[in-house]
């Protein structure tokens, strides 16, 4: 597997928290990306599936068996990995946080 | 409207390398069918060409990286041959044979790429078996077509073509993609 810390971009760390609750596809992974960031991130079709396949790559998430009625739609769930991956990622912003807080650089009404 | 611009954004999809755009390529339109449809006119106009310039920088990427990724690929196909002939010069040495072509013939090879490990046995210039994974093929998975061997998926499509180059001994190939990794006996290039 690669090193995660090389490969995690805002994008792959956004579409594992996005996928941290359960299986879900493409389209739906976006959607939740904006949900979660409040419409800042509105990851593009060809920056989002070049994301899933640097990430399915890693083994930090695989397809899922999951079916929709539409056969091209497909599923993707992480792996333990992309979950202690996500899990780090999350890790480190929250340090991140800690310290910007500390600083007091967060604006009221942040968090 | 939508159909003119998801065939805009179907024709911009080859900016992706085919196996790119065979694994993920109806998903993403299907996602850009249904972006476009929730927006105005000149909104949908707007986020196409929004998308067609993210493609552009995206297969940009994806290609730069495969370059990159390909060098160990490269290495993995001299140390192929490394071993072949490790092979050949054994099989040479254990016994006097009628025809040195024969015995260079018979040859198995062993090699790993990101999708796995196969092996194919040669035996006096045609494939007799191969594994994937290291389990065996059957018979009727194995399909010998002039100088190149393919390897077949329970369903007849592709998973691994092989070009075989008797008289140096070696075999080339297209690296498998390591997405196909731990299924790769399936995974239809």
């Amino acid at each position: 597997m690669a090193d995660t810390k090389e490969v995690l971009t805002p994008l792959s760390a956004a579409i594992l928290f996005a996928l941290a609750d359960g299986a879900s596809h493409g389209y739906a992974i976006i959607r939740e990306i904006e949900d979660l960031t409040d419409g800042q991130m509105k990851p593009h079709t060809g920056s989002m599936y070049l994301a899933l396949h640097r990430l399915l790559e890693d083994g930090l998430i695989i397809e899922s068996p999951m079916k929709s009625d539409d056969a091209r739609r497909r599923y993707y769930k992480l792996t333990d990995a992309g979950r202690e991956a996500a899990r780090a990622e999350a890790g480190r912003l929250a340090q991140l946080v800690r310290i910007a807080s500390a600083k007091r650089l967060i604006p009221r009404g942040a968090l | 409207m939508t159909r003119a611009l998801t065939g805009v954004f179907s024709a911009a999809l080859a900016l992706f390398p085919e196996s790119f755009r065979r694994r993920y390529g109806d998903e993403m339109l299907e996602i850009f069918a249904e972006r476009i449809a929730e927006l105005s006119a000149p909104a949908a106009i707007a986020a196409t060409f929004a998308e067609i310039i993210d493609l552009f920088f995206s297969a940009t990427r994806f290609r730069l990286t495969r370059i990159a990724r390909l060098q160990p690929a490269m290495l993995g196909v001299v140390g192929t041959f490394i071993v072949a002939a490790a092979f050949t010069v054994r099989s040479l040495s254990w016994a006097p044979t009628p025809s040195i072509v024969a015995q260079i013939d018979s040859i198995d090879f062993r090699a790993q790429d990101p999708a796995g490990e196969f092996t194919i046995a040669i035996r006096h210039g045609r494939p007799v078996a191969a594994t994937i994974d290291r389990v065996p093929l059957p018979a009727n998975r194995l399909l010998n077509l002039g100088d190149s061997i393919h390897l077949l998926s329970p369903s007849g499509d592709v998973v691994l073509a092989v070009a075989y180059y008797r008289e140096r001994a070696r075999i080339e190939w297209e690296p498998r993609p390591r997405y196909c990794r731990g299924r790769a006996a399936e995974c239809a290039l």
